[in-house]
């Protein structure tokens, strides 16, 4: 909601002074809305030039919004820290002093984002995370006490047409303070941001949430005590368009989203790494969904409604249970991929496709009739032969596909076993009898990042060339180490070898 | 939306402020909620004269601006996918004003219930001044310093935060 039409023509202070481009005759009303776009750090300096500008403007900003960058409160590469108490200081006298009717949107940010510390699991890097992970427990935080944290986040809920709430919210003492559950009754917000490791108990013993304007939420949240929260949550937002929940859940045996209005979902979830913890359950019913993103350890069990609108899908799944056979892991990934078989464009990196690459997968595939865009991600030990030919052969109109994490990364990848090695090798020379549909008629381009050049990847190369009928175009992007002039003899060779389609182009595309 | 009934009219004229009248086209008209207030009043009423719009407050220099705003804005109504390029257009749009006419050009988009024209101006107005000094800040909005030097030496004092 937006301040009403100004009916008086209140003017600052004039003199007259024509020839200074100069912003004079505003009504205050327009100023209000002018310096609420700013952050309230830079609307300060603007309305501290005069009494009358503090009193008539910086008290009736309609959007509050302080932010604690750039200091980082982080032990081992901390900057600016000392400002800090001006900052809370700050804050404090503005709430203090704060006398508009109308708050539209509320946002403050302390301490670091929730993924700047959990990013590296994604990557698998363990080794760089857990020390991290163990320095950020506490002393990378800044040292808030709970009457401040709760002044502050209450203080927007007791306006009436409240619309947007964003808090990054991180402090030392992990899980002392609760978050004020009220957040998740103000009936008028149409954007929640919650980027927080305050407890969360008191919020999930709220016997109801009501959120029945929310057309945005984005939760990420160091610590989910249970299940129910985020269901719970979800079905509270009958207008909910794009949802976002990055987690680690103490243990999240069970979670289960369902929302007919949703568009965008952007779900990860954690368990508690030391735990080891497995999630027993994913129910996801979103069937009109178009994009989505999810990220997991890999759940025993997925049940997704069919997603008939769905334009863009991002998995990456990282197993914890190493005991887990191929066999089984692989069939639980094929459960989560079969619902999205409308997909036009499917991404699945990192070791997502690891167990997908045996016999069986050619037959239990779904048949993907608007896929015109595969990414297909790769990890040391994997081979290409079956996972690569299911994916031409169950996706009729395919255009595009993309290697975006290259072909192989080692001339011999010895976790690859030599059985599995003479597999690829005799399939890379195979002519199919049958050509499957994309290549006769669709697959114009195809794109491998991070190539090396290695006999491997060219043998891959010339099968593709040697049964994409259409093809346009072969860019490969050569990874940062590569030899340039090595990469020139290469580059001879894939020009030089035999290709279905003579019209098709290839490029060798250096980024460094 | 063209709601293409019978009776109602494709276009209505819109006078300005110094009496230059400008006909426009009703579903360009319709991005200022004050004039489409003033259409579906008249078309209730069920006239088939020409409407006539006079605007006491916006003169015609300013008027044309609003009114290529508003063109372009119906133009893009139906598309959803062209956001970037509308984006572009506002930018441009709005970078070649002084503030003097970002002024009126904002007082008008109020007066005839524009709210995106409103919201465009008043970002554009915030940005352009996000990281001036209080010196600067007076200048331009000429705002006369009420504080005697202790006071300001105070309020500078207590926002360090914000002055730093």
């Amino acid at each position: 909601m937006r301040l009403k039409r100004c009916t008086t023509t209140t003017t600052i202070l004039q003199e007259d002074n024509c020839n200074i481009d100069r912003l004079t005759s505003l009504p205050l009303e327009l100023l209000i809305c002018i310096l609420s776009f700013l952050p309230t750090k830079d609307a300060a300096v603007a309305c501290l030039s005069s009494k009358r500008m503090i009193t008539h403007v910086f008290h009736s900003l309609t959007c509050l919004d302080f932010d604690d960058s750039p200091i980082c409160h982080c032990n081992t590469k901390p900057y600016a820290i000392k400002r800090f108490p001006t900052f809370v200081a700050f804050v404090d006298s503005v709430l203090l002093s704060y006398q508009s009717r109308y708050l539209t949107s509320f946002r403050l940010g302390v301490g670091p984002r929730f993924l700047s510390r959990y990013c590296h699991v994604s990557k698998h890097q363990y080794d760089d995370f857990q020390p991290m992970e163990e320095q950020c427990k506490k002393g990378c935080y800044p040292e808030l006490k709970s009457m401040h944290i709760n002044t502050w986040i209450s203080f927007p809920l007791t306006f009436c047409g409240l619309m947007e709430i964003d808090l990054r919210v991180h402090v030392r003492e992990e899980g002392d303070i609760q978050l004020p559950p009220e957040i998740f009754t103000c009936e008028t917000l149409e954007v929640l941001k919650l980027d927080t490791n305050l407890g969360l108990h008191q919020a999930s013993t709220l016997p109801s949430f009501r959120l029945p304007k929310l057309k945005l939420l984005s939760f990420h949240a160091a610590m989910i005590p249970d299940d129910d929260l985020v269901t719970r949550l979800v079905s509270s937002c009958p207008l909910l368009e794009d949802l976002t929940v990055v987690a680690t859940w103490v243990h999240a045996r069970f979670i289960s989203i369902s929302s007919p209005s949703v568009r965008r979902l952007y779900l990860e979830v954690w368990n508690i790494y030391e735990e080891n913890y497995k999630t027993d359950f994913v129910l996801i019913h979103a069937p009109n969904l178009e994009y989505l993103h999810y990220n997991d350890n890999l759940a025993s069990h997925y049940i997704i409604t069919k997603m008939d609108c769905l334009i863009e899908a991002n998995l990456e799944i990282e197993a914890n249970d190493l005991e887990i056979e191929y066999e089984v892991s692989g069939q639980q990934k094929l459960s989560l991929l079969r619902p999205l078989s409308n997909v036009q464009h499917l991404i699945m990196i990192d070791r997502f496709l690891e167990e997908l690459n045996h016999e069986a997968v050619k037959d239990q595939l779904p048949v993907f009739h608007n896929l015109k865009r595969v990414e297909l991600g790769y990890d040391e030990g994997r081979c290409w032969d079956k996972i690569l030919l299911a994916f031409l052969n169950h996706s009729p109109a395919l255009e595009t596909i993309v290697f975006p994490q290259g072909l192989t990364s080692s001339p011999h990848d010895y976790r690859v076993d030599e059985e599995d090695f003479a597999s690829e090798q005799q399939f890379c020379r195979t002519v199919l009898a049958n050509v499957p549909t994309c290549c006769k008629d669709h697959l114009k381009e195809i794109v491998v990042k991070d190539f090396n050049g290695y006999e491997r990847e060219i043998d891959l190369i010339q099968f593709l060339l040697r049964h994409a009928l259409v093809l346009e175009k072969l860019v490969m992007y050569p990874c940062c180490w590569a030899n340039v002039d090595r990469m020139r003899v290469v580059e001879c060779t894939l020009q030089n070898l035999p290709k279905a389609s003579v019209t098709c182009s290839i490029q060798l595309v250096y980024m460094f | 939306m063209a709601s293409s009934s019978s009776s109602s009219l494709s276009r209505v004229v819109v006078k300005s402020s110094d009496n230059n009248l400008f006909v426009v086209n009703k579903k360009v008209a319709s991005q200022s909620q004050l004039l489409k207030q003033c259409i579906d009043n008249m078309e209730e009423k069920g006239t088939n004269d020409v409407i006539l719009i006079p605007l006491s407050n916006v003169t015609s220099n300013i008027l044309t601006l609003v009114l290529e705003y508003c063109e372009k804005h119906a133009d893009f109504a139906d598309d959803d996918n062209n956001n970037q390029e509308l984006k572009q257009w506002d930018h441009e749009f709005l970078k070649k004003f002084d503030y003097a006419t970002l002024n009126s050009l904002t007082m008008a988009a109020d007066y005839m219930v524009t709210k995106s024209l409103l919201n465009l101006c008043c970002q554009f107005i915030a940005d352009s001044i996000k990281d001036l000094t209080v010196q600067q800040i007076r200048q331009i909005f000429d705002i006369k310093n009420d504080f005697t030097p202790q006071e300001e030496a105070d309020i500078k004092n207590e926002n360090a935060w914000a002055f730093r």
